[in-house]
């Protein structure tokens, strides 16, 4: 178990190096750069300006000071990646990326995990209870709400909330992160795709387990049916629907850019899209690697997860 | 249990088709019952609230930098005419007046010497006093080359910044920036700003320019304390900080309490400053969400002002219960398209099958048939939502040097027929599709470019529309390609493009601003390759003139000759909507506006007792 989860965190090395490779060569393939404006900035003020960001060295060694930092020649007192330094931004002048990450992603996080934990508690139930009144209307009840929430995109089910909630009901605030209040909304938003995805996996899987001998071993018994449900079906059936919560989880604790730019939230989400516009290299570089990291230790924990559900499942 | 879930996902479901058929952008919110503001005859009979708190909707996006020479942004822009003010400044009209000096800058007899004597016994907001010197600071921080300032190429007008910024850094000189640090510092003993005593700064041109008073009333040229500038790093690449509210020192009528990062800026009145008393307790700008989502909060109440999104204007200016609240605002801004006029040195120029092989747009005769061929208040009405004023001319309505009566090429269909046929004879154009015909299907493909954005796409579609049925060139003939922004403003300067879409924002309400670097040859925001030494040699003679009136003479000269060149498509003068509760009182509407109604004089502003 030990040397399992050490050699899948060994992996990740590789991995997150042939990810930053792509990433970087993608990004300085692009046309366009940072310095481009609506108002042009003279050559001389670009000039300077790659001069400070390195963007005047060699593309070989700007990758190896995004590695190094000054190791490599990069500016004077830069760390580089590998002393978790992700540089200064292009974008926001004398701020740092991690700076500007570290402010956001506590909040990116927050609302990652309430959506997470409401995605779980309302699509899991909902998919059970689907499954267990097959055919009869709950399911289908539960089967529109999953489709309604797969087919509405976030920006609309974003709209409809404050149209609902804020204009119309004058509940809850349409904008900012100022308080339990403002989370309501984004959370709901965030979760929706995903209370549809999890009770549609839970329920397909339920309905797989249903028609398993064991369980028909179990009724026979004359185990109470409620046992029968909880520690025989749901058990067996959650196998799948973990193998989703990981990059579900990833997904959202790395931040939604339409959520969180539509309601104001500061988190990290936004810069996903916002460094690409920019051409923000820096910060294009620290949020890729930052969610490849992210969707890759979840994985490894999904596998350790797998075990604890899933006796049968051995790691060697 | 299981039944109440059951009955609550039901109803929830009710509740989702009940909304499903709405669409989001146009909104069921156009219902009356959906708005809310205090009735006006309640409101307006209050007093001033001495702790009134304005809340508003900045951006949705966090200030790059309150650094005053770097600031670019309108966002960046918005919050420093809160926070920094500088010798000149504009009054609710947009007269140029003094603030931090005492009168209007005194002009030597050869024009190239302003003197200009600041207030005594102003103070920051940490209680340094405001002295000569802080400008004189903020002026070789400005030139600094290494600093890479987009707005560096300001400074260029005086004397010894030739020397300084180079022509790499936008002035006309054959010199080199200098590269270190010491080179800049050698360069800035022979810059010509200085200060004799504590309140006397004097500038040197190094030829006259009767429009830099104004250059004195930007964001860029405030003044800078020790305390948030220190001296020994005006020639650094980077000094001083201006990330967070703690390192700012304020010079303006506010000052920052806070900055919640991509969250809400906090202003507060800066109790040292010595003009107009600030009437509100407060200013809370909030950072970040959508611009709709900002209309929300203000149709919720949360918000006191709100500039109205485009495609809400129509919705707003409908609904009746806000009668009292909208209103709209010329700004200072123009939107159009460029022609590539090929006339550019070193820029390309797209291929067509005219004579000489240069594009279709290098031909006067075609620009001014396409022009002839736009009825521009409909498309203003179309696709602007009927907000906006229609544009023949280049300097914006408010600024001296507008010519309402210049439109030589109004909308004309069957002259613009005409010409266009006279273009085709001009273009020299042979039967290369071989349909037995010469026309403008002979032309070969146009390029047509913008940057991707759902606001832009149906202006670039009516005019296709309305160039093909007016003209009859086929289908295919436009390409039309939109890219992203970075990538978009990286290729229209380079002339990839025949026809671009372009903008103008004024920086400071002066007809050079609008001309002088955008038309003349190249100029750095010349992306439509025009070069015409007539109207460079008026730009040159207006920026010499010592006479205001005999300036604006010749910025009205030269922007003839640009107008009857067709060098561009003109199209509309911006005009904001915006809502205001009736309890906000006092709120300055400027042509210079970016981001809220009012913001370049904030100190006006007063919340009622409601």
């Amino acid at each position: 178990m030990v040397n399992f989860v050490i050699r899948r965190l060994l992996w990740l090395i590789p991995v997150l190096f042939v990810v930053s490779i792509v990433t970087f060569v993608l990004m300085h393939a692009v046309p366009g750069g940072p310095w481009a404006s609506e108002k042009h900035v003279s050559a001389g003020a670009q000039a300077a300006l790659n001069a400070r960001y390195s963007l005047d060295k060699p593309v070989v060694q700007q990758y190896l000071i995004w590695l190094f930092g000054d190791l490599a020649g990069g500016a004077p007192g830069s760390g580089g990646i590998l002393r978790l330094d992700f540089g200064p931004s292009y974008r926001y002048i004398g701020r740092t990326v991690n700076s500007i990450l570290l402010e956001g992603a506590p909040k990116t996080i927050q609302l990652g995990i309430q959506a997470f934990i409401l995605a779980v508690a309302a699509g899991i139930p909902l998919g059970i209870l689907a499954a267990l009144n097959h055919n009869k209307w709950p399911d289908y009840v539960a089967t529109g709400i999953s489709m309604l929430g797969i087919a509405t995109p976030s920006f609309v089910l974003a709209v409809l909330l404050i149209l609902v909630f804020s204009v119309w009901l004058k509940l809850l605030p349409p904008l900012g992160w100022k308080g339990p209040d403002t989370w309501v909304l984004p959370t709901i938003a965030l979760a929706g795709y995903q209370i549809a995805q999890i009770s549609r996996y839970t329920r397909a899987s339920m309905l797989e387990v249903t028609r398993k001998d064991y369980i028909r071993t179990a009724q026979s018994k004359g185990i109470v049916p409620r046992l029968v449900v909880v520690r025989h079906m749901v058990r067996n059936a959650l196998i799948p629907v973990v193998t989703i919560l990981g990059p579900i989880l990833a997904n959202l604790v790395t931040g939604s850019f339409i959520i969180e730019y539509f309601f104001g939230v500061p988190g990290i989400g936004r810069n996903f899209v916002v460094s690409i516009g920019n051409r923000d290299y820096a910060m294009i570089m620290a949020v890729t690697v930052i969610y490849a990291a992210t969707v890759a230790l979840l994985n490894v924990v999904v596998d350790v997860l797998y075990g604890y559900i899933d006796p049968r499942i051995r790691y060697s | 249990m299981t039944k109440r879930l059951v009955a609550l996902f039901g109803a929830a479901v009710i509740v989702l088709a009940a909304c499903q058929p709405a669409s989001p952008t146009t909104g069921p919110a156009a219902t009356p019952g959906a708005s809310q503001g205090a009735p006006a005859s309640q409101s307006t009979a209050g007093q001033i609230d001495p702790n009134g708190v304005l809340k508003e909707y900045l951006a949705d996006t966090d200030p790059t930098t309150m650094n005053p020479a770097a600031a670019q942004d309108s966002v960046s822009i918005a919050v420093q005419g809160a926070v920094y003010r500088g010798l000149m400044y504009y009054d609710k009209d947009l007269n140029l007046v003094p603030e931090m000096a005492q009168a209007a800058p005194q002009l030597s007899a050869d024009g190239k010497t302003l003197t200009v004597k600041v207030k005594d016994g102003l103070k920051y907001s940490d209680g340094n006093p405001i002295v000569a010197g802080d400008f004189v600071r903020a002026f070789k921080r400005l030139a600094n080359p290494l600093a890479a300032n987009p707005y560096g190429y300001e400074a260029c007008p005086i004397q010894g910044a030739d020397a300084l910024l180079g022509s790499e850094g936008g002035c006309a000189t054959d010199k080199h920036a200098p590269k270190d640090e010491a080179g800049v510092k050698a360069a800035l003993a022979n810059f010509g700003v200085a200060a004799p005593d504590d309140s006397t700064l004097v500038i040197t041109l190094a030829a006259p320019a009767l429009y830099y008073t104004s250059i004195l009333a930007m964001w860029l040229t405030v003044p800078e304390s020790t305390a948030m500038v220190p001296d020994d790093c005006i020639a650094a690449a980077q000094c001083g900080k201006f990330d967070e509210a703690a390192n700012l020192v304020a010079s303006g009528p506010f000052m920052m309490k806070d900055w919640t990062h991509n969250s809400q800026i906090t202003l507060v009145p800066n109790p040292n400053w010595a003009g107009d008393k600030a009437q509100l307790a407060e200013i809370d700008m909030m950072i970040g969400g959508d611009p709709e989502a900002a209309l929300a909060a203000y149709e919720a109440g949360s918000i006191d002002l709100v500039t109205v999104p485009g495609p809400d204007i129509l919705r707003i200016k409908a609904d009746t219960t806000k009668a009292n609240q909208y209103k709209e605002v010329p700004l200072a801004a123009i939107t159009y398209f460029d022609f590539n006029n090929c006339l550019n040195p070193g820029t390309s120029c797209p291929k067509n099958n005219t004579k000489d092989g240069k594009a279709a747009t290098s031909y006067k005769n075609f620009r001014i048939a396409m022009t002839e061929a736009i009825d521009k208040q409909d498309l203003i009405n179309v696709t602007f939502g009927g907000l906006g004023i229609p544009a023949y001319s280049q300097v914006m309505p408010g600024i001296p040097g507008y010519d309402q009566s210049l439109n030589p090429y109004p909308f004309n269909l069957d002259k613009a027929k005409t010409d266009m046929a006279q273009a085709v004879t001009d273009m020299g154009l042979t039967d290369s599709n071989k349909d037995g015909k010469v026309s403008v299907k002979d032309i070969g493909t146009i390029k047509f470019g913008y940057n991707c954005n759902a606001s832009h796409l149906p202006r670039v579609v009516y005019l296709e529309e309305h160039w093909r049925a007016a003209f009859g060139f086929d289908q295919s003939q436009f390409d039309i390609s939109c890219t992203d922004f970075s990538t978009f403003l990286t290729e229209r300067p380079q002339g990839v493009y025949e026809v671009a879409r372009d903008g103008w924002g004024a920086d400071f309400p002066n007809a050079v601003n609008q001309l002088d670097g955008l038309f003349t040859c190249g100029g750095g925001n010349n992306d439509n390759q025009y070069c015409n030494k007539t109207f460079d040699d008026l730009i040159k003679k207006a920026a010499g003139e010592t006479d205001a009136n005999a300036a604006i003479a010749d910025y009205q000269a030269a922007q003839k000759i640009l107008v009857e060149d067709a060098a561009v498509l003109w199209m509309r003068f911006g005009t904001a909507g915006y809502l205001i509760q009736p309890y906000v009182q006092g709120a300055a509407a400027t042509a210079i506006d970016s981001q809220n109604v009012g913001e370049r004089l904030p100190e006006t502003i007063a919340i009622l007792q409601h």
